[in-house]
């Protein structure tokens, strides 16, 4: 056959956390072992074909402390030479390899691990861009490959640091929400158990019908299962209230956050006459307290999802 | 389990009442302004075990086409299905396809 479009590396679809922070608050790689084999190749590549051949100077931005001839300079736009662009590259994968090699890295070499891979791919953009140039249709589709892994890495490495809800090896997930969060969270539950047990109007999201305007059939879907869905809400509330100051839930937990927190945005949303087009209210406006609420839960929720879908 | 146990003869009832045919039913996602973007697309991965390129079709269909068929069946599966997203907080309908 000939038209046989290259396979996406199976690492590129993979949810899984490749940087996992652990109880000593240091943080652990782990990375799918096809993605751990390709770094080893690209770290292999990388200092010949940054001395392959030569690059007219180039105007790259490097982050502060990249350049090792002088650490001090500042993250700013500047013209390196062939030399110059070359010792930085080099320098930063043989920081790549080293810290990989380690079983964990505490913050700062997080951060200098981060700070690396970002020269690394910027060094080696460079280099792809000129031969690219030179000869047209001559890059490397590995090397390419090679850049979205170092892009990746990055991505996960600067995720590892904001992560609020992490999966743990065993199975649980770490929740790694602050008291502001938890005060929030806290502060939502009675309230929303409360317009549950009165039948709210604002809770229309939660309960719609399920035939259209079929109001009779309606009415049997709803006897059928308003109280099992209402219990199954009230007892969504219990299990986040019973678990806010936990640092660890299981799978089956979280899903309760997810379900709860979801119900609590849905009302607050409904209250509020969301639209897609929405911007935020100005901050003197009634609304905009609740606004901000409506929005961390949001966040909050998009953390708990993404955790979640290690699971899947 | 195999069918291993002999047939059973089975008499055709005759001069049966003619029924209206059992035409399948459909589950219907509508679009929302609140449910988040990647909660819908995880919910229906975790409730109907599609791949995540499915489900992120469907819930690109909900949100620029306004809805999706998202799963379909007998009534009672589609019932089901129906409870079991609306107590996920999205807006499913079901009708007769």
């Amino acid at each position: 056959m000939s038209d046989v479009v290259p396979s996406e590396p199976s690492w590129s679809s993979s949810d899984e956390p490749w940087v996992l922070r652990n109880d000593a608050d240091e943080y652990e790689l782990n990375f799918p072992a096809e993605a751990a084999e390709q770094l080893r190749w690209t770290l292999f590549r990388l200092p010949r074909e940054f001395t392959r051949k030569d690059l007219p100077g180039f105007e790259i931005t490097l982050v502060a402390g990249a350049d090792p001839d002088d650490p001090e300079a500042p993250g700013e736009p500047r013209v390196v030479d062939n030399d110059t662009l070359d010792s930085i590259g080099l320098e930063a994968v043989a920081q790549i390899s080293r810290l990989s090699g380690l079983p964990s890295l505490g913050r700062e070499e997080l951060a200098r691990f981060a700070n690396a891979l970002e020269t690394a791919t910027t060094v080696l953009g460079a280099h792809l861009q000129i031969s690219d140039q030179q000869e047209e249709g001559s890059t490397d589709a590995d090397l390419l490959v090679g850049q979205e892994l170092l892009e990746r890495l990055l991505e996960e490495t600067l995720d590892a640091v904001v992560r609020l809800i992490q999966p743990n090896r065993d199975g649980t997930f770490r929740l790694r929400l602050g008291e502001g969060d938890r005060d929030l969270i806290r502060s939502m539950i009675p309230e929303m158990r409360d317009l549950l047990l009165a039948g709210d109007p604002s809770l229309r999201r939660l309960f719609p019908p399920a035939y259209g305007t079929d109001d009779k059939r309606n009415a049997e879907y709803d006897a059928l299962v308003h109280d099992d869905l209402l219990e199954h809400r009230l007892a969504s509330l219990d299990i986040v209230e019973g678990t806010l100051d936990e640092e660890t839930v299981d799978e089956e937990g979280l899903l309760r956050w997810m379900q709860a927190l979801n119900d609590i945005r849905l009302v607050l949303g409904t209250r509020l006459d969301v639209t897609e087009e929405m911007v935020p209210p100005d901050p003197a406006h009634p609304s905009a307290g609740m606004f901000i609420v409506y929005a961390r839960l949001g966040y909050l929720l998009s953390n708990i999802v993404k955790a979640l879908r290690t699971t899947l | 389990m195999s069918p291993s146990t002999a047939p059973t003869e089975i008499r055709e009832p005759v001069d049966e009442i003619v029924v209206e045919p059992d035409l399948p039913w459909v589950v219907i996602v509508w679009n929302d302004p609140i449910n988040l973007m990647e909660y819908v697309a995880f919910v229906f991965q975790k409730l109907f075990g599609y791949s995540k390129a499915k489900a992120t079709k469907l819930m690109l269909d909900v949100h620029h086409k306004g809805k999706a068929v998202v799963s379909g069946g007998s009534r009672e599966k589609a019932e089901m299905d129906v409870a079991r997203l609306h107590e996920h907080g999205l807006w499913a309908t079901m009708e007769q396809d």
